[in-house]
């Protein structure tokens, strides 16, 4: 233990007394890094920078260029009379070579004049859509009405997108470095004076204290932060939509935007957000809350159905009817297998699938969903492996997990299935309903951000049951739910956007 | 600060309601027509009225008493204030043991329930041990968890099982009421007395009291939970008279699982399995309460922690809940809870409540002189 800690401590000394003769010095054992001697009129220059981060037009034209064309107006030159020479914003002149080391693996070249060599000028040259896409079309969140604008790799542009719609000088962005190893930009969006303060300090808190290497993507700061890593239900929505985001932040929610990814996270969130689709906004009230609670009732049929159809034909067969029981019989005579292994069966079938679909190029998924759905299924059944009924059962709650707009919450529903199944295999309805059970309970314990998960239910809040069950007309959506804790609670003047007329009038 | 940090495991005054009825509502539902129709016959709706307007003022006087002890903590306080240290100790300790054998009993009856009309051969260590798992799961969450948990046990079987209860009218005497008041006063106060008993389980807002946000103002609510229970009661027994006449009731356990063998729809028949089912979140949430309480309990007599109290008071039920097997057993363990419960009610509370007011006389006066 001491021996460890004497390195450690050896290896801080090292870097405290750093200097930058040393950084250049480890920086050009790669072949990348380029130092460019340049002299023009008299003057001695030296320009580092690494050849895969800088965009090489802007390097010709914008330093370049104008370093050796306009050099010969100024007979004396002081490192900080670059800003006028060259056209380019915000050139940092210092001597940090903590801060020097971060700027040039970021993709800024480094100026230093041979005359003064301990400050230098950090000049933004980083390329930064090279490689990146310019768009993305938000198909894996589709909706028919809307836009169709998604958020992609590079945060730059993300920012930009969702500051043209919230026009307020109230929206901040809070700039956070998070990974040892990628240095990614993460950024906290709020609007100030609607988001709770204390949230705001949590998420800011809980994303600067990570400890991680490399940022892929979003989702692992969703992990890191979230309140009970050891729930298979989402902490918070990650979306790639911009209108999603944006409600979020009007509703007094908080955003984490992270630099290569173009998944949002939004929170804190309650369950009901997952089911909460932009397109129940876009449509008449009446249809938005129809397909949401079509939604709604798709998510218990794909939790209940297979685990409701072992338990009555396992242990409770006087449920069925008469008229019922004989084509049960007549599909199931030939099944070898107990329902709970025909059950298993063709979920785990369904579960192979899905997961090779989402694995294989498209072009050759679409054969493999007609291979799996027509071919397997058709044939397992005049196999005898299992049953009609339960063909139609599995398939129908397939279906029905797929209408959850969020990916991590179908996911989440194509889990919790499964105990769901083993419950009602060893102690019929009684089981089920004990795991339903655990699962309100396991709801109820669940926080996000600190805040309940399972609201408006429990705790329960009556006037937030507007926008949960069903998509209330606008004008009963005028207050922001409470549960959040908002700074100011009105969204709009909801007397403004009732406007009740008298017949005729 | 202290104050502030301990909002965040309170309840708002609103979910006393809900408390409070689904720990009156348990077991009891199911069978208490059998006892009730011995007494009191095709009156007995009358003793259910009697009995609850009973336990409204029985709910009445536990928010006096904590008014009047100046306390907002719980009735092991309350106890050591009025009974000194030492008797006082013993009360609480007898309230202890109470909570347990009601946790136990509810537990034992349901898994009799299950084992007699579903799952004939299953053993009691099976039900016994996932329900008690599931217990730990939810008390270890805390209060307000188990409070969620009470909202879920009253709403969706008021949404599911209620509903099937009316079925069995289609096939409704109505006559059976007739005539009134056929039975002495007295019959009917014997059959309240065994109603009295349904009502029981309101008390453990005794030991929960300091857990609700502004423990006064919870009190209406307290009551119209009582209102509830007594029209869910009376709901029952209308069915029950209309649908079966005396003779029939009194060859019946369960009557009210009985009611649900008649709705029949076209996919479904024999509806008292969805019915026994479901039951699981009535009575779980009984048991938390009950779990919960004795831990609570043992926390403020005897300073142990919860956490390392509850595995071994679920051990000790998971034990006890497997030495009673015959129907005997289980019938003699109820009628001893059952007995605690009935004269802690008609015994403790009013006596705690004449003590309570009359040492606050006492003082007032004192002071004055």
């Amino acid at each position: 233990m001491s021996i460890f800690s004497f390195l450690f401590k050896k290896n801080k000394l090292e870097k405290q007394t750093k200097t930058l003769s040393h950084l250049l010095k480890s920086l050009k054992q790669s072949s990348d890094f380029v130092h460019l001697p340049f002299q023009t009129n008299g003057h001695y220059f030296s320009i580092y920078y690494f050849d895969s981060l800088v965009d090489p037009k802007l390097l010709q034209q914008h330093v370049l260029c104008h370093l050796q064309q306009d050099l010969s107006e100024h007979s004396s030159l002081s490192i900080h009379d670059l800003q006028q020479i060259i056209p380019i914003q915000r050139i940092e002149v210092t001597a940090d070579v903590e801060m020097i080391e971060t700027k040039l693996l970021k993709g800024f070249a480094m100026i230093q004049l041979l005359d003064a060599t301990d400050r230098c000028a950090l000049i933004n040259l980083a390329s930064e859509n090279l490689g990146l896409r310019q768009n993305n079309d938000s198909e894996n969140e589709f909706s028919v009405v809307g836009p169709k604008v998604g958020f992609v790799e590079n945060i730059g542009t993300n920012l930009h997108l969702l500051r043209r719609q919230i026009v307020t000088p109230n929206l901040i962005f809070r700039e956070l470095t998070v990974g040892s190893m990628s240095k990614t930009k993460v950024v906290v969006a709020y609007i100030n004076g609607i988001a709770n303060d204390q949230t705001i300090e949590t998420v800011i808190q809980r994303v600067s204290e990570i400890e991680f290497d490399v940022v892929f993507d979003t989702s692992l700061i969703d992990q890191m932060i979230s309140d009970n890593s050891s729930s298979p239900f989402p902490s918070f929505v990650s979306t790639e939509r911009i209108d999603r985001v944006i409600y979020a932040l009007v509703g007094g929610q908080v955003a984490i935007f992270a630099d290569g990814s173009p998944y949002v996270i939004t929170g804190p969130s309650t369950l009901f957000d997952f089911f909460t689709s932009p397109e129940d906004y876009y449509l008449p009230w009446i249809l938005g809350s129809f397909f949401r609670l079509i939604r709604l009732f798709g998510v218990m049929f794909s939790i209940l159905a297979s685990p409701i159809y072992i338990a009555v034909l396992t242990y409770h067969y006087e449920m069925i009817p008469k008229d019922l029981l004989g084509p049960i019989i007549f599909s199931r005579s030939n099944v070898p297998f107990p329902p709970t292994l025909e059950v298993l069966f063709l979920e785990i079938t369904i579960e192979l699938l899905r997961e090779a679909g989402a694995r294989l190029p498209t072009k050759v998924a679409q054969t493999l969903g007609i291979v799996g759905g027509i071919v397997i299924g058709q044939a397992s059944v005049e196999a005898a492996l299992t049953s009609n009924i339960l063909l139609i059962i599995v398939s129908l709650a397939a279906l029905a997990s797929f209408t959850t707009p969020i990916f991590k919450m179908s996911n989440t529903i194509r889990f919790i299935r499964f105990p769901i199944i083993f419950f009602a295999s060893f102690w019929g309805g009684v089981g089920i309903v004990f795991a339903i059970c655990l699962l309100l309970i396991h709801l109820g314990k669940l926080q996000s951000f600190g805040n309940p998960y399972f609201v408006p239910l429990y705790p329960l809040r009556v006037k937030a049951f507007a926008d949960s069950f069903i998509r209330s007309p606008y004008h009963l959506t005028a207050k922001r739910p409470s549960y959040l804790r908002p700074r100011t609670f009105w969204r709009y003047d909801p007397k403004k956007a009732k406007q009740k007329k008298d017949i005729d009038e | 600060m202290k104050q502030a940090e301990r909002e965040r495991f309170l309840i708002s005054p609103f979910f006393v309601f809900f408390t409070i009825h689904c720990s009156q509502v348990g077991i009891g539902v199911l069978s208490f027509q059998r006892n009730l129709n011995e007494k009191a016959g095709h009156d007995g709706w009358i003793s259910v009225i009697i009995a609850g307007i009973a336990a409204h003022f029985l709910i009445w006087m536990i928010y006096k008493i904590f008014q009047l002890s100046g306390s907002s903590e719980d009735v092991t306080n309350i106890n050591i204030q009025y009974f000194g240290k030492w008797f006082g100790n013993v009360l609480n300790i007898g309230f202890v043991v109470y909570f347990l054998l009601l946790a136990l009993i509810v537990l034992r009856l349901y898994i009799e329930v299950i084992q007699v009309s579903m799952f004939p051969l299953m053993g009691t260590w099976q039900f016994s041990l996932i329900l008690l798992l599931l217990t730990y799961y939810t008390v270890s969450g805390g209060f307000r968890v188990v409070v969620g948990l009470c909202v879920w046990g009253v709403v969706i079987p008021l949404l599911t099982i209620f509903p099937m209860l009316f079925f069995p009218l289609e096939y409704a005497h109505y006559r059976n009421f007739l005539p009134i008041l056929d039975h002495s006063v007295i019959d009917i106060f014997k059959g309240a007395k065994e109603v009295t008993v349904e009502y029981l389980g309101f008390e453990m807002l005794l030991m929960y009291y300091s857990f609700v946000k502004d423990g006064q103002q919870s009190h209406k609510w307290a009551q119209w939970a009582n209102v509830f229970t007594m029209f869910i009661y009376l709901v029952v027994i209308f069915i029950s008279t209309v649908f079966y006449n005396e003779e029939q009731i009194k060859h019946i356990i369960w009557p009210t699982l009985t009611l649900g063998k008649i709705p029949e729809i076209p996919f479904i028949e024999r509806m008292e399995y969805i019915i026994i089912s479901i039951y699981v979140l009535v009575v779980f949430p009984i048991i938390c309460l009950a779990v919960w309480s004795v831990t609570r309990g043992l926390k403020r007599i005897a300073a142990l922690k919860q956490r390392v109290s509850l595995p071994f008071i679920l051990i000790i039920l998971f034990i006890a809940s497997l030495f009673f097997n015959k129907r005997e057993e289980i019938e003699q363990l109820g009628k001893i809870v059952s007995t605690a419960g009935f004269y802690l009610l008609v015994g403790y509370i009013p006596a705690l409540y004449m003590y309570a007011s009359f040492m606050k006389r006492f003082k007032s006066k004192a002071s004055i002189e």
